[in-house]
């Protein structure tokens, strides 16, 4: 009897194997022709026929014919990898640089929302590769910003800010990366700065009540207030910067006074951007200072004050903060060349309108220092209060 | 006799002042509960309400703002949900209107 049980058993067993085997033959045959296609219901020739043909479209000014052609490789890619692939995050970004070429505002405004949503879903577990995302949504709505005007324009730069925010608070649960901190932080400040002419009704509304690009009207903060508000987050973030690189621990043989020397003409600039003569003045002497400490005294204040700085300084570039950068250039970097920062510094200058002067010291005296007495001659609105 | 009366008063001065003096010392001492407390409720700077703002969705944003009180001239820093404020604003109105009528 248990003899035949066994035998019962063991033909079961048997018989499961069997069509566990029947089963699974067919599943790894599909999967490997998976693994060899890819997916793809286009091929990679294709996609890249398609690529080619939309940039010699683009290049050639053909935007309506090259923003079609985008879409089909955008459609195409989805279609091969499925929803959630990141390869389409490469054609959207070109495409929202086509809708911006195009001043096609709503299709950039779905597509800008889009590349947000996907960044979040694909990222969520990967702080580093969101923020990075997050800072190029943050460049493309800067672009945008500087091409429009009235409460459209307030939108993007709003929402520019909010994305480099959003990345801050990704890059801050990464401790090794409190380096990349620094530079989103100066971004933000000169974000604040680009909005400071938009003191408008709609800045609450898009500040705090909707993230969509429509007015709600309510209470609102006055344009004194958004101002101050400004110039305290402002303020604010470059001690915050100032702070960070001070408590960095240093090489014995590196001198600091020239980065902190630095820092302290940013915050000058920062003073006097928001009409704070007194304050930029207290700033650019305290960096004069520390100027006077290091190896380098007579070549770090031409370099900083010997020379007109077009402010706002757009970048904050800490590897430009030593003697031996100092020694060899008489005058600050040019920014990069390639045509993506070279786009972004186009829509800076537009985005910030008529620039301000640093201003320059020689033989111990401030010169051209018309900027500061102008400031100290008007007679608007006072931040000290 | 009559030497030993203001030493006494002193001596009793003293003692008064001692005591007041500790007293100080002991109100001015914080435990390390209340240390703590103080730094939760501080008032967040105004980078710090922005970074907040940009997390959360916009029924849960806040603004700060320097208010002055009624009774006083010296502003207070409020923190407050912009919902709140824009419900104030409109029972405030209503109220107002109520009354001229």
């Amino acid at each position: 009897m248990t003899c035949c049980v066994y035998q019962k058993t063991s033909l079961t067993l048997v018989a499961s194997v069997l069509i566990l085997t029947v089963l699974l033959i067919p599943v790894s045959a599909l999967g490997q022709q998976f693994t060899e296609t890819g997916f793809s219901n286009f091929s990679h020739d294709r996609l890249l026929q398609l690529q080619e043909s939309a940039d010699k479209l683009r290049s050639e000014g053909q935007l309506a014919e090259s923003a079609s052609v985008y879409q089909e490789l955008f459609l195409s890619i989805r279609a091969n990898q499925g929803l959630y692939t990141e390869q389409q995050l490469l054609v959207l970004d070109r495409m929202i640089a086509l809708d911006i070429d195009r001043r096609d505002w709503e299709s950039l405004n779905q597509h800008l929302g889009y590349h947000e949503w996907l960044s979040n879903r694909l990222y969520a577990g990967n702080p580093l590769a969101l923020s990075e995302q997050l800072q190029a949504n943050s460049a493309h709505r800067l672009r945008a910003a500087s091409d429009q005007q009235g409460p459209q324009r307030s939108w993007h730069l709003v929402q520019a800010r909010t994305q480099l925010w959003r990345a801050v608070s990704a890059l801050e649960t990464l401790p090794a990366e409190s380096g990349r901190l620094p530079d989103l932080w100066f971004q933000i400040a000169n974000y604040h700065y680009a909005l400071t002419n938009d003191a408008q009704r709609w800045l609450t509304s898009f500040e705090a009540r909707t993230d969509e690009p429509e007015m709600i009207s309510g209470w609102a903060l006055g344009g004194n207030e958004v101002e101050q508000r400004s110039y305290e987050i402002g303020a604010e973030l470059l001690q915050r910067i100032y702070d960070y690189y001070m408590l960095l621990p240093y090489p014995v043989d590196m001198d600091n006074n020239v980065l902190a020397a630095t820092l302290r003409s940013y915050q000058g600039d920062w003073e006097l951007m928001f009409n704070q003569s007194q304050r930029a003045l207290n700033f650019y002497e305290l960096a004069l200072k520390l100027t006077s400490l290091t190896s380098c005294a007579l070549e770090l204040e031409n370099f900083l004050f010997g020379h007109n700085v077009v402010l706002p300084v757009y970048r904050l570039n800490v590897t430009q903060a030593s003697c031996e950068f100092i020694g060899t250039n008489i005058r600050p970097h040019q920014p990069d060349s390639t045509p993506t920062s070279e786009a972004v510094e186009a829509s800076l200058l537009r985005v910030y309108g008529q620039p301000k002067l640093r201003p320059n010291r020689k033989d111990g005296l401030w010169l051209n220092a018309s900027s500061l007495a102008d400031i100290s001659n008007r007679s608007g609105e006072n931040l000290d209060e | 006799m009559s030497d030993k009366a203001p030493q006494n008063l002193m001596n009793k001065s003293c003692t008064a002042l001692a005591l007041l003096f500790g007293c100080l010392l002991i109100s001015s001492c914080i435990t390390a509960e209340e240390a703590s407390e103080r730094v939760a409720s501080r008032m967040p700077t105004p980078a710090e309400v922005e970074q907040y703002n940009a997390m959360v969705p916009p029924e849960d944003r806040i603004i700060c703002r320097s208010e002055i009180p009624v009774g006083s001239n010296i502003p207070v820093r409020k923190c407050r949900l912009i919902s709140d404020i824009d419900e104030t604003s409109t029972f405030h109105r209503e109220q107002l209107r109520r009354a001229l009528r």
